[in-house]
């Protein structure tokens, strides 16, 4: 039996109030329920409550699931909104809020100064550090949509359907965020060359 | 159709492979003799090859065992909604019944009259008692038939606490400023459930009643023939 096959199974007799199944779902999907809480919260701690919350909700509603999007979509749906719920209750908007970067400002204040010479061939594991800074920077809004994106490898059309928002949104929140992160590391010296305002004339002449 | 400008929208499409067959070969064309959208390319795909994966998120110890738990705890409380109704009225008089069935418990409890002659008179600070009782007596119809009562502390030490059997009563969360001393004589072990961390102790209901009052804690929370589990959570 294929892991596909497996988890159908433990969907459907989740969906019946089996409480193994539904504990076989929560340990297939935690590290991704987590990848995505975490960053969105900021913090380990909200970040394990929203997840909470976020099975919980799975539970709560798997009798309704009706299956117009995959598990998966839809588990991350409910991810988000108690992400959004948690940050909104507790009024936790501190990092959420963020420093705005701007697409096509480079070279401002660095969150890190003492970032390594441009020359040095960074790591990977450094470059995932600096993705991670560059990813609390950006607005929850772009940091999701990148997130989804690049970790959970969701299309467009996924994206659209677990946010609820339309796919050109979608499109230019990746966009968007995409600009920032990259600009992000060419402050932090990790891109050598940031060619974002000839960029930006390209994009000015559409 | 033919890209005589840089648009990283589009780029970025192609690069997500969101683009029609045709778009993408006009696109691969500009790309081809654009420097700025190749620098655009290599940097989106070197953030892709270094971006943070699911594999390596640290999901906290016991995180599924904690939902599990909260589940079956809400479960539990559904299944008991109209004892509830019905036993809500009589609780407080009851109250009154439970601490008095408490009291000939404490002469036999070893836990409890080792801690009570061994008291520090660490008497706890009785400021923001910060208890939170997750199931009481009003609807515990279950409790009595679930309960396995245990007359000393528990002491075999788990690495982790286990929900695999039908879970504690209650789960009772204390501040170490809350607990003092008055639970370094029962077996401990480390507890964590993706909400709160610290050290637990697993206490009977007549344990809990006696400690309770040291505690600065209502006793009439918890029935006496309930199992549970005291967090002492770390900040």
């Amino acid at each position: 039996m294929n892991d596909r096959t497996e988890e159908l199974q433990w969907i459907e007799a989740a969906c019946k109030g089996n409480q193994d199944a539904f504990e076989q779902l929560i340990r297939l999907y935690e590290k991704r329920v987590f990848a995505l809480t975490l960053r969105m919260c900021g913090n380990p701690e909200d970040a394990a409550e929203a997840a909470q919350e976020a099975f919980l909700s799975a539970w709560q509603g798997l009798p309704f699931f009706r299956r117009e999007s995959s598990f998966s979509t839809w588990l991350y749906r409910l991810t988000s909104n108690a992400c959004v719920d948690l940050l909104r209750r507790e009024g936790r908007h501190r990092s959420v809020a963020g420093p705005s970067l701007d697409d096509e400002d480079v070279g401002l204040d660095l969150p890190d100064s003492s970032a390594p010479s441009p020359q040095a061939a960074l790591e990977r594991v450094e470059l995932r550090e600096v993705i991670e800074a560059g990813l609390e920077a950006l607005s929850p809004e772009h940091r999701q949509v990148l997130i989804l994106r690049e970790l959970h490898q969701l299309s467009y059309d996924e994206i659209a359907d677990t946010l609820d928002l339309d796919v050109g949104t979608v499109k230019s929140r990746i966009n968007r965020g995409r600009k920032q992160l990259r600009n992000f590391l060419v402050k932090s010296g990790n891109f050598l060359r940031a060619p974002a305002s000839k960029e930006a004339r390209g994009e000015g002449q559409k | 159709m033919k890209y005589d400008t840089c648009d990283t929208a589009l780029l970025d499409a192609f690069l997500d492979g969101a683009l029609a067959p045709e778009e993408e070969a006009a696109l691969q064309a500009h790309l081809d003799i654009c420097p700025d959208c190749q620098a655009y390319r290599d940097a989106v795909l070197a953030i892709r090859d270094a971006f943070p994966t699911a594999e390596e998120t640290e999901v906290p110890p016991g995180f599924a065992d904690g939902v599990m738990a909260a589940i079956r705890l809400d479960s539990r409380k559904k299944r008991k909604t109209h004892w509830g109704r019905v036993l809500a009225p009589l609780a407080a008089c009851l109250a009154l019944v439970v601490a008095l069935r408490v009291a000939p418990w404490q002469g036999s409890t070893s836990g409890t009259a080792d801690l009570m002659t061994t008291d520090r008179a660490a008497a706890p600070a009785a400021d923001n008692g910060a208890l939170r009782a997750d199931s009481s007596p009003a609807e515990g119809g279950e409790i009595a038939q679930d309960a396995q009562i245990e007359s000393a502390p528990y002491d075999a030490p788990q690495a982790q606490m286990s929900y695999t059997a039908d879970p504690y009563d209650a789960l009772v969360y204390l501040t170490e400023e809350d607990a003092g001393t008055l639970l370094d004589e029962y077996a401990s072990f480390p507890y964590e459930d993706g909400a709160v961390s610290g050290t637990a102790y697993e206490l009977t209901g007549p344990e809990y009643a006696a400690l309770s009052s040291e505690l600065s804690v209502p006793a009439e929370e918890i029935s006496p023939e309930a199992n549970l589990i005291l967090v002492v959570v770390t900040p």
